[in-house]
């Protein structure tokens, strides 16, 4: 559950740190709870972002993440990764955000902050991709939330079955069941891609 | 790929399924599959298939992801004024029949889902923060240019104030709306 630039190493001393942050914060330790704001507002927008659509939403969903983490600080007992506990929150508040959409609000996929990684110099081919970033993230959009969520978690932020479960409190069965019927639903949907 | 091949339960005249096929191109697979896939190729053209399918999928996880340059700031000033709240004297609001007491984090969340709400009407415009003090709630905005901001804090003002009258009755707090920030409008943004 990295960004992929960490060595193994880097990855377990940040878990740990994360973790220690969070106990610190559960002793009210303010700054560190802000350090902990501050190092993962980005990843939490990205999975916000990648659940709800909307770059708004998804503002919306990861400032009560972290308003809900806050207040829940005291249910955190450093069984499970801080990074892990972080994610529940998120997905708990994206998935929140999608219950209370207005039915007559359309997502606005035209105002995301995606940009494909590295830059082509082709002008025509960027715009290309960037149109199928567009139309990809819609197809998911479409998914089911019970769906969408395991998607998310596991083909784009790249955590394995067993982080996903924990985060998702679901079993693994159950979860290979739910990422499986997402997957077909994906493909279904990008037939519609060129 | 065809519409069939999106039947998990298709078969392939080696005796594989397709969704086999789609969890062994997603998740890896066992030696054993790889032996006989070396030699099956109605296996080998379903995985091509279903590899450039999913193509698009794997570019959508390398896209960097941004949010706005000030949404950790906003958050922890969202946090400080829960901070400054909590354990805090209740907002005492007079009522009719007597004092309503509503412990500050509930006044919190409470305005700022009810400012989403509201804001959802108003393109352009967002919340920056909302604090609560001794005896008033205030609402901090970002506008994206070149929402008419100024003109617009009237009426959003007028429809918060309505939206916490729902639910806090005569006991609604005094509520300031401000526009704090212009951020500048949201493009593609190129990383």
């Amino acid at each position: 559950m990295t960004d992929g630039v960490d060595s193994a190493q880097q990855a377990d001393e940040r878990v740990g740190d994360d973790s220690a942050l969070l106990m610190a914060a559960k002793s009210g330790d303010t700054s560190a709870f802000d350090l902990l704001v501050r190092t993962h507002t980005d990843r939490l927008y990205r999975v916000a972002l990648r659940i709800v659509g909307d770059p708004a939403e998804a503002e919306d969903a990861v400032q009560d993440a972290w308003v809900s983490a806050w207040r829940s600080l005291s249910t955190f007992r450093g069984d499970s990764a801080a990074a892990t506990w972080l994610y529940r929150v998120v997905t708990n508040a994206a998935l929140s955000q999608i219950r209370k959409r207005r039915p007559t609000v359309p997502m606005d996929l035209t105002d995301e902050h995606l940009a494909p990684a590295g830059n082509t110099g082709n002008p025509e081919g960027t715009a290309l991709r960037e149109e199928e970033t567009r139309r990809v993230h819609a197809a998911i959009s479409r998914l089911e939330p019970s769906q969408r969520l395991p998607l998310v978690l596991r083909e784009l932020e790249g955590m394995s079955y067993e982080e996903i479960a924990e985060v998702l409190e679901v079993n693994i069965t159950a979860l290979r069941a739910r990422l499986h019927r997402a997957r077909l639903a994906l493909l279904a949907e990008l037939k519609e891609v060129p | 790929m065809n519409e069939e091949t999106f039947a998990s339960e298709r078969l392939l005249p080696c005796g594989h399924r397709v969704g086999e096929l789609i969890g062994y191109h997603l998740d890896g697979f066992s030696s054993e599959f790889a032996e006989h896939l070396r030699g099956c190729p109605h296996c080998r053209a379903e995985l091509d298939e279903i590899a450039r399918r999913w193509q698009p999928v794997r570019r959508l996880a390398r896209t960097r992801v941004v949010p706005s340059d000030d949404l950790v700031e906003r958050t922890l000033t969202t946090l400080r004024g829960l901070r400054d709240r909590h354990g805090g004297d209740p907002l005492e609001l007079s009522q009719e029949h007597g004092t309503l007491r509503i412990q500050s984090p509930a006044t919190l969340t409470l305005t700022r889902r009810l400012s989403t709400e509201v804001l959802a009407d108003f393109p352009g415009m967002a919340v920056r923060s909302c604090l609560v003090t001794d005896d008033a709630v205030r609402v901090d905005l970002v506008a994206t240019y070149p929402a008419a901001a100024h003109e617009l804090l009237p009426e959003i003002h007028r429809r918060l104030t309505a939206a916490l009258h729902d639910f806090l009755g005569a006991g609604t707090p005094e509520l300031s709306v401000r526009l704090v920030d212009v951020a500048a409008p949201r493009d593609g943004t190129e990383q």
